[in-house]
């Protein structure tokens, strides 16, 4: 499925919840001007997770910047968390106007310098993917819109996968 | 499709893993393969729990009278599973068929019903891992 479509089944406004409809969304204002995303608890829950996947790319980039010899290891979550975000990119209403520089971190992902140590950067970074998949699976857990909510459990699946690969990883480093 | 039926669905996909896995430890020496041995044995007890946990959230969701459903009488296994290797993929691609599973459960559900969900996607995307599975952007939803 092509992201836009997945855009339009993720769409955190206007998505029937298992319950029937529980995100319908702000009306329209009386003059016709846009609403004001943040009134969609959604919208505010997307951009949160764009911001945290945001700085988990900044943070794997880090990485292969500080140790070139990680580039082949790292390669995939990079790709994956890449593709978190090109989708979110696509179903969050103004994600483009996002600043890609979260000045407030976004998140745990996003702190401290890499490490030079192969062992220690791989087991900082299982460690900072298993931080990821607690933030996304409470934001799972939170979303009004079924279909949201399955997106973002699957992004915390894939998180803990990551995890568990690194984890792995950093033990044959030892 | 109501929470109920998206936990009854997911309970039928509960039994069918379940007769997989005692498929599968079955025809896997404990001797010369000691760890895929134990990897499955693990699996059919995990799966043997969310299907009790499953039963007990049908019952909760649907009150009284609602009645879980019942296993089939057998199963085809999701790929033949004559020698290690091909208990191997079997065990995979059970995992990724639970993965599927949970991740509509979790969309289909809300508050206990979709933690569960929550913590049984993960759990199959990584136990996938162990048995040859690739680490995937979406686990659950392959048409991403």
């Amino acid at each position: 499925m092509a992201a836009s479509s997945v855009a339009a089944c993720t769409t955190v406004r206007s998505t029937p919840g298992p319950d029937g409809p529980v995100s319908t969304g702000p009306s329209p204002t009386p003059d016709g001007s846009p609403p004001a995303r943040a009134a969609d608890p959604d919208v505010a829950l997307a951009r949160r997770v764009l911001r945290s996947e945001r700085a988990m790319v900044r943070r794997l980039d880090a990485a292969v910047l500080a140790q070139p010899a990680l580039r082949e290891v790292l390669a995939e979550p990079r790709a994956i968390h890449r593709r978190h975000v090109t989708l979110l990119v696509e179903a969050v209403p103004g994600a483009t106007d996002m600043p890609p520089s979260d000045p407030d971190g976004g998140g745990q992902s996003g702190q401290g310098a890499p490490s030079r140590r192969r062992r220690a950067a791989m087991q900082s970074l299982s460690r900072a993917e298993s931080t990821q998949a607690e933030t996304l699976g409470r934001g799972a857990f939170a979303a009004r819109s079924g279909a949201f909510a399955r997106v973002l459990g699957s992004m915390a699946a894939s998180s803990a996968q990551q995890a568990s690969v690194l984890g792995t990883s950093a033990q044959d480093a030892a | 499709m109501s929470a109920l039926e998206v936990l009854q669905q997911a309970l039928a996909g509960e039994h069918a893993a379940v007769y997989v896995y005692s498929l599968l430890g079955g025809r896997v020496s404990t001797s010369a393969e000691p760890v895929l041995s134990a990897d499955l044995l693990a699996a059919y007890e995990v799966h043997r729990d969310r299907r009790d946990q499953l039963m007990r959230l049908v019952l909760e969701e649907g009150g009284d009278g609602t009645v879980p459903v019942a296993p089939e009488a057998g199963y085809h296994l999701p790929t033949p599973a004559l020698s290690a290797r091909q208990c191997r993929a079997a065990a995979k691609v059970t995992e990724q068929r639970a993965a599927r599973s949970y991740s509509a459960t979790v969309g289909g559900t809300m508050r206990g019903p979709r933690l569960w969900a929550l913590e049984a996607l993960q759990d199959a995307a990584v136990r996938a891992l162990t048995f040859g599975g690739d680490p995937v952007a979406f686990p659950g939803i392959p048409e991403l």
